[in-house]
């Protein structure tokens, strides 16, 4: 009876995890990896190389949304890298929003499909001595559908134990990573773009803008309007009044007579300068074109007038 | 035992020439359908995308979400589109075509690991179908017609409510397919149809999505005209917020404008729920064209 009880009970539990196991096998996964040698301790002052992969499970995606958390005491924030991620367009870039919590949502035009695709990486300080947390949280994925129709995703979460610092040199893969990112490469070219709409700032003009940059992502962007046309690459940027601004903005000169200037610039302080050329021709000049025009075909009539004049007194003066 | 050591020479060649091949040009390919992938050493990095699709259709290639290139497919549905001077790195990639009726088809899309100084070839993509309905609302026992374009005499499979009624036919030689559906079986409510194609070789993705409602049979003629009158605006037209029948980065920008604020007017909200939030914007990027 004993025997049966006890049993049963192991049937129970194996039954319980066998679920639990093919459950998990089945969902789509967030997960973290260390890039280079698999450590699970580190010294006060190392860093450490994370990347956080994901895996569709043969589903088609487009959306991922998630935290990744960590324990801020013990480690620190050294920098974040979309570079060669999946997601091309961030409705909320990666970035720390409250201690100890990194957000991020992204989209993939054209839907994500394989087992393991990055979605972003993260160099992380060991501060303090003691245990490490780094996981994700809060996952939200989404199918490529046409209706946003969620994915079971599980996420995952790592643990390392900050010990005291290292005697000897750091090794190259645990060098803390440079506060301002070893990058020279602009940010993409990007098309600005100028347009209205009823339910956006009462149906005014506004122009729309994105650009990525391929290491370390857009710090902000800048605006600048003229009804001058400015070569940037011959004339100082400092001669512009450049205004911090976000897409969509709104334009200040609602008549479109102006060339509007987008500077994107990344975190690494790379620039790239986009321009929308102006959809209305200054008024001012536009008249004086025409008003030039008009005074040429007068000349051309009053010559003409003078020449065919001139030639009739000539026929009748042997008269 | 000559026998033994030319098989052993050859196999030893066979996978150092792959290897050499695999760490030399490394170049990854992470794809939803099935496709070839060769790269060759060359002194500028260039990326080729070939396959088929529905013939005579506007074929486009999208990188990171921006029209890189863009062709006409031929009368057999072939296309070819490509990037030069591309700087090594990982690029999302994806192929859609849009057809004589300017219906897009789904997008094909892909992972792509770039080495210097190499062309990658991607072939044999084969574009998914493109598919719409004549109506949007019917009354339950009429018909309504299932059409798109594809791969000429591709075999075509329309999947109604996911599986639910799955209806088998040919496309003709020019591509054009149609399927006139009786509603008299269907259930009063929201339905939906997809499409893919069958080649000897390949199957391509999904098509994009098309719903119908089926509504209750009416005697009143007027009603009837209301109904009509109601059509629902088809998603990815609501997410075209400018309506320049192009769904990129203005009607990103819009939308982006509405995230998580309150009293989000109708036509801006895709999915109906009082709200813009991450639902919406995979709506939107499902139907993005770039």
């Amino acid at each position: 009876m004993m025997f049966s009880k006890r049993l049963f009970l192991n049937l129970t539990l194996i039954s319980i995890f066998s679920l639990l196991a093919f459950h998990g096998a089945e969902a789509a996964k967030l997960f973290l990896e260390q890039a280079g040698p698999q450590e699970e301790n580190l010294g006060l002052g190392e860093n450490i190389h994370l990347e956080l992969f994901f895996d569709s499970r043969e589903q088609n995606i487009n959306t991922i949304q998630g935290k990744i958390f960590f324990s801020s005491e013990t480690v620190s924030l050294e920098r974040i890298s979309q570079e060669n991620s999946i997601l091309s367009y961030w409705v909320e870039p990666p970035q720390i929003k409250n201690a100890g919590e990194i957000v991020f949502s992204g989209l993939a035009p054209g839907g994500f499909n394989g087992p393991k695709g990055l979605v972003l990486s993260i160099d992380f300080l060991a501060q303090k001595e003691g245990l490490a947390r780094i996981g994700v949280g809060e996952a939200r994925v989404l199918l490529n559908d046409g209706k946003g129709t969620e994915l079971e995703t599980i996420s995952s979460e790592i643990k390392l134990l900050v010990g005291p610092r290292k005697i000897g040199q750091i090794s190259d893969a645990r060098k803390p990573a440079a506060a301002i990112p070893d990058d020279s490469t602009a940010p993409e070219t990007f098309i600005p773009a100028i347009s209205q709409h009823e339910e956006l700032f009462d149906g005014k003009w506004f122009v729309s803008f994105y650009a990525r940059d391929i290491h370390y992502g857009i710090s902000h962007y800048e605006i600048f309007e003229s009804r001058k046309l400015i070569d940037f690459e011959q004339a100082s940027e400092e001669s512009a009044s450049w205004i911090g601004a976000g897409s969509p903005y709104l334009l200040q000169d609602q008549s479109l007579q102006s060339y509007v200037y987008v500077k994107a610039v990344d975190k690494a302080g790379n620039k790239r300068i986009a321009m929308v050329l102006p959809r209305e021709t200054n008024s001012f000049s536009h008249h004086y074109y025409y008003m030039a025009i008009f005074a040429i075909i007068i000349t051309a009539l009053l010559v003409v007038f003078v020449f065919v004049y001139k030639n009739r007194s000539k026929v009748s003066k042997p008269e | 035992m000559a026998l033994k050591k030319f098989i052993f020479v050859r196999i030893i060649v066979f996978f150092g020439f792959f290897l050499a091949v695999a760490v030399s040009l490394h170049a990854q390919v992470i794809v939803e359908d099935t496709v070839s992938i060769t790269a060759r050493v060359a002194p500028e990095n260039t990326i080729i995308f070939t396959g088929d699709a529905c013939p005579s259709c506007q074929v486009f290639l999208l990188l990171s979400g921006s029209i890189e290139d863009s062709s006409t497919s031929l009368g057999n549905g072939s296309f070819q589109l490509s990037i030069e001077d591309i700087p090594a790195g990982t690029y999302q990639f994806g192929v859609y075509a849009v057809d004589l009726n300017s219906v897009q088809s789904g997008t094909s899309s892909f992972s792509v690991t770039i080495s210097q100084g190499v062309i990658v070839f991607v072939s044999d993509i084969l574009v998914s179908p493109t598919l719409q309905s004549d109506y949007s609302n019917v009354v339950r026992g009429e018909t309504i017609t299932l059409s798109g374009y594809t791969v000429p005499n591709g075999d075509v499979t329309i999947d109604v409510d996911s599986g639910d009624l799955v209806i088998q036919m040919s496309a003709a030689l020019d591509g054009e397919f149609y399927y006139q559906l009786d509603t008299s079986n269907l259930q009063i409510g929201t339905h939906s149809a997809e499409a893919f194609v069958k080649t000897a070789t390949d199957t391509s993705g999904n098509s994009r999505l098309v719903e119908f409602e089926v509504t209750e049979e009416s005697t009143d003629e007027e009603d009837e005209d209301e109904d009509e009158e109601e059509d629902e605006e088809d998603t990815c037209d609501k997410a075209d917020y400018d309506d320049n029948n192009k769904v990129n980065i203005v009607d990103f920008s819009i939308l982006i404008h509405w995230y998580e604020k309150s009293k989000v007017p109708g036509d801006i909200d895709l999915n109906d729920d009082d709200d813009v939030d991450m639902t919406d914007f995979s709506i939107l990027i499902y139907c993005w064209t770039g």
